[in-house]
């Protein structure tokens, strides 16, 4: 079923996008522009619902209760609950295209190595896979025109983890995935929402998925395909350039450690 | 504050965990195995283990702590794998290449290494490691020339030392397909739909004739003749000496093996979609004979003997005819498939499965197995 509704119909995507082109590393990232457009809604919704929780979590109403009902749990969940119906917020609209694009990620990552297939079992099923009617689209989406597939991109093998060799050095350079540990922390950093304090959760957890994400990223694309990277980065630069065209890209977070602070002036807290 | 960082260490490990789970990097194909008349050397898996024909258990080897199996090699890694049908010499080696999946930060300027071991202590006579890419189709020897074909596209050619005697680059793809020879010519298929030959002894390049499609399966040399089959399923007939196209038959689905011959008779199964087709094919004009419809796919490459032919089909089907097409005898394994082509070995047919508890299968030629195959831990 996941084949049959996912990946699929994303390597016969992938495929055609190829035949097209003629060049795979240019198919990953045409596929991966055309995965951004179509997923920018619920992105530009993910984008909004943080917005508001944010700004939700920096009102006085919202601090008061953290302070009143601190030592009573169930109560501030009720309260909490309450001011979320009146301001229509839900705490999981922000979760929630996050998590909608955790199974494109996972489809695409398997139809890109399905796709460039490093083995005759891996091939079978590639084979399997093809629509028949891709060919009628166009010639070179056709059996023979497509097989082999071209794994070559500049310098790498997409189907291989990707190192620079210098006859100089006794081990290989994984530049691929230095740039997508850099990418991913640059796009974390232009991409995070500031907060009111950085001592509140959201700020750390703004602060650690700045680091966990890039790490994790690179470990991918130091072990995986060099496809996976390309994708990883390709996904990277139009995410930035998707924020920066919603007007959410604060250039200034670069050059500041640990999570931005909001630029709003801090609410006060009333104590009783 | 704490369970909110365990909480999202978690989720990314989680996410982690579902992207190297959901196919990884890491190549996997079907076994492979030769025989020696006594043995047989079967690639699955992190091993190549050596197996006897008389009784299905492993070769024993003296150790300072005792016997243990004879594997390649000794401890398992999990990061190797072997998948293409080992090659033995005159002198006692065991020619095989592996597959890396590994690719540590301290990779070295080659991972995956092409290697000679001893047949009977184990050992690594010499190994290669020029060459880029996995190792996945089976070496030829011819007298005293080893010749394998690589994943960085170029077929090496080695003396029973392993020094190097020539490469040739063919393909700018991985080679998938093992060389065969004439004695005078050596002939690999590529995934570029080409069948190219080369000089045996200087790796000088012949000629080359393009087919319709990828050549999965290496071709049937007999009578001066190339028999080869191509994914869109176009059985060629093409003249050893120059490449000059004989006759082609279509055929239906996509052919992954390579042809069977048997007197004035080709026998070669297809892939049609996820079913299959066993066919007859005569070997003078590429007529089909006969064909048989199987219910799965036939990847494996047929095995003909002087009675009868035999084939395993994906499901794990075993079918065998006599020559005049009529079934002989047939068995079926509960799980697993068959890809591998099946292997004569002695009075036995040996059948090697993916995804099945057994690593091998031997049966006698009516039909009754014999032993089957689990390593021991």
């Amino acid at each position: 079923m996941w084949d049959l509704l996912i990946v699929n119909p994303f390597t016969n995507i992938l495929l055609l996008i190829y035949a097209f082109v003629g060049n795979f590393g240019v198919s990953i990232i045409l596929f991966t522009i055309l995965i951004r457009l179509v997923t920018h809604p619920i992105m530009a919704q993910q984008i909004k619902s943080s917005a508001a929780m944010q700004e939700l979590m920096q009102s006085d109403e919202w601090k008061k209760i953290q302070e009143k009902y601190k030592s009573d749990k169930e109560k501030l969940a009720q309260e909490q609950m309450r001011i979320y119906n009146e301001r229509g917020v839900s705490p999981f609209s922000s979760c929630l295209p996050t998590l909608i694009q955790f199974p494109i990620l996972i489809g695409f990552y398997q139809s890109i190595v399905r796709a460039i297939s490093a083995s005759p079992l891996q091939l079978l099923a590639v084979v399997r896979s093809i629509y028949p009617g891709l060919e009628n689209i166009t010639p070179a989406a056709s059996l023979s025109a497509l097989i082999p597939i071209q794994s070559k991109f500049l310098w790498m093998d997409l189907g291989q983890p990707e190192r620079v060799i210098l006859s100089i050095l006794p081990f290989g350079i994984p530049v691929l995935a230095i740039i997508v540990g850099l990418t991913t922390f640059v796009q974390t950093k232009l991409t995070m929402t500031p907060s009111a304090s950085p001592n509140d959760q959201s700020a750390q957890m703004n602060s650690m998925m700045g680091i966990y994400m890039p790490l994790l990223l690179f470990y991918f694309s130091l072990n995986f395909a060099s496809g996976l990277a390309v994708y990883f980065i390709a996904s990277n630069l139009v995410g930035i350039l998707q924020y920066a065209a919603l007007g959410k890209v604060n250039w200034k977070n670069l050059f500041v450690f640990g999570s931005p602070k909001s630029e709003k002036p801090k609410a006060k807290i009333i104590k009783r | 504050m704490k369970f909110n960082r365990v909480l999202l260490f978690m989720l990314i490990a989680i996410l982690g965990l579902l992207l190297s789970a959901c196919g990884t990097a890491p190549a996997t194909n079907w076994p492979g195995m030769t025989t020696d008349g006594a043995n047989v050397y079967l690639a699955s898996g992190s091993h190549v283990y050596v197996v006897q024909l008389s009784d299905g258990r492993e070769i024993a080897t003296q150790t300072t702590e005792g016997p243990i199996p004879l594997r390649f090699p000794t401890k398992a890694d999990a990061s190797v794998s072997f998948f293409a049908a080992p090659a033995l010499t005159a002198d006692g080696q065991v020619i095989v290449g592996n597959a890396v999946h590994s690719s540590s930060l301290m990779v070295a300027k080659s991972n995956s290494l092409l290697y000679s071991f001893d047949q009977t202590a184990g050992n690594v006579r010499w190994s290669f490691g020029e060459a880029k890419g996995t190792w996945m189709a089976s070496a030829l020897v011819n007298g005293d020339t080893i010749y394998a074909p690589a994943g960085d596209g170029k077929l090496y050619a080695f003396d029973l030392k392993g020094q190097k005697r020539w490469e040739s680059a063919v393909s700018e793809h991985a080679l998938w397909s093992a060389p065969v020879t004439d004695g005078k010519q050596v002939f690999i298929a590529t995934l570029e739909h080409e069948i190219i030959a080369l000089d045996a002894q200087t790796g000088a390049q012949k000629w080359k004739t393009d087919l319709d499609n990828a050549v999965l399966g290496a071709p049937a040399v007999a009578g001066g003749t190339l028999y080869v089959g191509t994914l869109s399923g176009n059985l060629y007939a093409l003249d050893s000496a120059g490449g000059k196209q004989k006759w082609v038959a279509a055929l239906q689905g996509s052919i992954w093996g390579t042809p069977a011959i048997s007197g004035e008779t080709l026998y070669i199964g297809t892939a049609v979609a996820k079913a299959g087709k066993f066919y007859a094919v005569n070997i003078t004009n590429g007529k089909p004979i006969q064909s048989r419809d199987e219910a799965s796919a036939i990847i494996a490459s047929p095995l003909v003997l002087p009675d009868q032919v035999v084939y395993a089909t994906e499901a794990g089907h075993i079918q065998s005819l006599n020559l005049d097409g009529t079934p002989k005898w047939q068995a079926d394994l509960e799980k697993g498939q068959f890809y591998t082509a099946p292997s004569l070995a002695g009075d036995l047919i040996l059948f090697a499965p993916m995804q099945s508890e057994f690593l091998l299968l031997a049966y006698d030629q009516n039909g009754a197995q014999k032993w089957t195959f689990v390593p021991g831990k």
